[in-house]
């Protein structure tokens, strides 16, 4: 089962998940929450892959799924520490040409701030 | 004489008398119609001359007016009689149950399905006890929640809407596994802050137990004519219960084997139809060698491919992979291979094809159903081949000794993401090119040490049988999947196309 936990620097907010990301439902709740904030102003969001354990298509879909409601509310979010098999499987589907991936949260803050 | 009429909690009359021990034998036994029992509540020291005894009647109506405490002749014939009379009923009761249960078994043994079964039990049961309505409710073992009732069975004798076991009811017969008797529900301490239907006045629940389990509960409500339930209705209730649990376990288990008939049947059928959505012969044309092949993991899958003739020179070639096995793969599956074939009469080129379907895809699902697919557009005259891959694994073009081609360009897989626009390319096939299109089944499968395949063993097999046809080339990659997975069962549909150029 995936969690997470919420953590802001330089105005953006980390959302360290971690577990399986195998279910629509996993994310569900994290999107209406993060999708609720998007009234207040513009928000800048940092998915941290680092200790997600196992990620299937329904999980990847089901991200992307967030990506757009907050993209198209004016969102900006990006992902970083995919691991090797993540970052294959979003370089096959060419997901990686949609989305924004860093090597750590750190580069990830650095281009946020640009 | 002192003689005191009280209500005793099981619905009977108790007489609490007091006599002198000199006219004990004057009490008029006789006078009751049906006391079942006569005991001698205590007996006070000689010296005050006092016995106090409790007649125990069955029901309000066997009291005669005659059952006055006044000074009527009792004797020793009378208290004779009176306990021949007690055994006679108790006889009379055993042989009425005997013959319930007789009756049950046959109404049993003549019904013929889980849900006749159990109305027959409750028919029986509710006419057993007098009550007004009976349920049985079954306990759905693979819910998260406990009690959760499977099948109700409902048989009614009164214009009452039916009642439910309530989910504290059914919690309490789950922990503690035992009959209960509930008089007035509503003041019941045991059941403090659980609403019962208002016009529950006395309920008796008996659990159905099958080899120390509970696999469901009966509950018989309201008694006529406003009594309760007595120890023996429970009695009765629980013998019946013991005998039917295992007739109800057996009735549902056959009931269930014949719903899972039924759905592999359905399963059958849907591969069917499957099957015969895919090409049931490739297309033949001239300086081509074309073959295609899809086994699903399941019955029926999610993977599919199909060749469509648009004019007399042009052929569209598609394999896409949609997420997900099984039944829900298949159902988008079939969808998407109607939006695919509809948009590829409409589109001049392989890049407008996908950027339509994707939106109509993903307009029609959830964002984590999407599909991979590579679909492109064969001139049989010019051999040009114009593609765009939608996420799919590259499709590999094998041409001369060099390393293959990888036909990447494209976007992203569709239904997952809105109003994407897709790239295209278009590439020539020379003489003797072989174009393999494969779904990661094939460099996904796993053997018992978890290692995958790999896109490397694939291009190696290739590379070493190239000059095979395009069907025996497609025999050998699963042939070697297969050896590779060994007993490690398909996980994921295996599709592959190959396309060679012979002249």
């Amino acid at each position: 089962m995936m969690k997470y936990y919420e953590e802001e620097k330089a105005s953006v907010l980390i959302i360290h998940l971690s577990g399986k990301i195998m279910e629509a439902e996993d994310l569900n709740e994290l999107c209406k929450d993060l999708t609720s904030r998007l009234g207040k102003g513009s928000l800048k969001v940092l998915f941290d892959f680092r200790n997600v354990r196992w990620i299937n298509s329904t999980g990847i879909g089901s991200i992307l799924g967030c990506l757009t409601t907050l993209q198209k509310k004016g969102g900006d979010v990006r992902f970083t520490n995919l691991s090797s098999a993540t970052k294959h499987y979003f370089h096959i589907t060419k997901i990686d040409t949609v989305v924004k991936i860093y090597e750590s949260w750190e580069e990830a803050l650095a281009d946020f701030g640009d | 004489m002192d003689c005191k009429i009280i209500q005793h909690r099981f619905g009977r009359i108790l007489i609490l008398v007091k006599i002198a021990a000199s006219s004990f034998h004057k009490f008029p036994y006789a006078a009751i119609k049906s006391p079942i029992h006569v005991s001698i509540f205590s007996t006070y020291p000689k010296k005050f001359d006092i016995i106090t005894f409790v007649v125990y009647i069955l029901n309000k109506c066997s009291v005669s007016t005659g059952a006055q405490c006044k000074g009527h002749n009792m004797n020793s014939e009378n208290i004779a009689d009176n306990s021949l009379q007690a055994e006679n009923i108790k006889l009379r009761r055993a042989v009425e149950e005997l013959s319930i249960l007789n009756e049950l078994a046959r109404a049993i043994g003549a019904s013929h399905s889980a849900e006749e079964v159990m109305r027959t039990i409750v028919a029986r049961s509710l006419k057993a006890v007098n009550a007004e309505q009976g349920v049985i409710t079954l306990i759905d073992k693979e819910s998260q929640q406990p009690g959760k009732t499977l099948i109700r069975s409902v048989a009614s004798s009164s214009e009452h809407q039916p009642f439910h076991a309530n989910q504290s009811l059914m919690g309490w017969m789950l922990i503690n596994k035992k009959p209960i008797i509930i008089d007035h529900p509503q003041h019941d301490t045991r059941f403090k802050g659980v609403t019962w239907d208002e016009s529950i006045c006395s309920l008796v629940c008996v659990p159905l137990m099958v080899k120390s389990q509970m696999v469901g509960v009966m509950t018989l409500y309201n008694k006529k004519q406003l009594e309760t339930f007595t120890d023996e209705d429970q009695r009765l209730l629980s013998i019946i219960a013991g005998q039917s649990a295992q007739v109800i376990e057996n009735a549902r288990l056959y009931e269930e084997e014949k719903a899972l008939i039924g759905m592999k049947e359905e399963l059958r059928l849907a591969y069917d139809i499957q099957m015969n959505l895919l090409p049931k012969a490739p297309p033949t044309i001239p300086g081509y060698d074309i073959a295609g092949m899809s086994i699903p993991a399941k019955n029926v899958g999610g993977d599919y491919f199909d060749f469509i003739l648009r004019g007399r020179d042009e052929l569209a070639i598609c394999l896409a992979d949609i997420t997900g096995k099984g039944m829900p793969a298949a159902l988008l599956m079939a969808n998407l291979q109607a939006t695919i074939r509809a948009q590829s009469v409409a589109s001049a080129s392989a890049a407008p094809c996908l950027d339509h379907s994707n939106n109509l895809l993903y307009e029609s699902t959830d964002s984590e159903k999407f599909a991979t697919i590579f679909y492109g557009l064969l001139n049989c005259q010019t051999h040009q081949l114009n593609y765009s891959n939608g996420g799919h694994n590259d499709p590999l073009l094998f041409s001369g000794k060099n390393a293959p081609q990888r036909l990447r360009t494209g976007g992203i897989m569709l239904g997952a993401l809105p109003n994407m626009s897709y790239m295209e390319e278009t590439i020539s096939l020379q003489p003797d090119d072989l174009l393999v299109l494969y779904s990661d089944g094939i460099t996904e499968a796993e053997n018992d040490r978890d290692e995958e395949f790999g896109e490397s063993k694939l291009i190696e097999l290739i590379a070493n049988h190239h000059q095979a046809s395009a069907k025996e080339l497609i025999e050998r990659i699963i042939v070697a999947v297969r050896d590779f997975a060994g007993q490690k069962p398909q996980s994921d549909d295996i599709t592959l196309v190959v396309i060679r150029r012979v002249s």
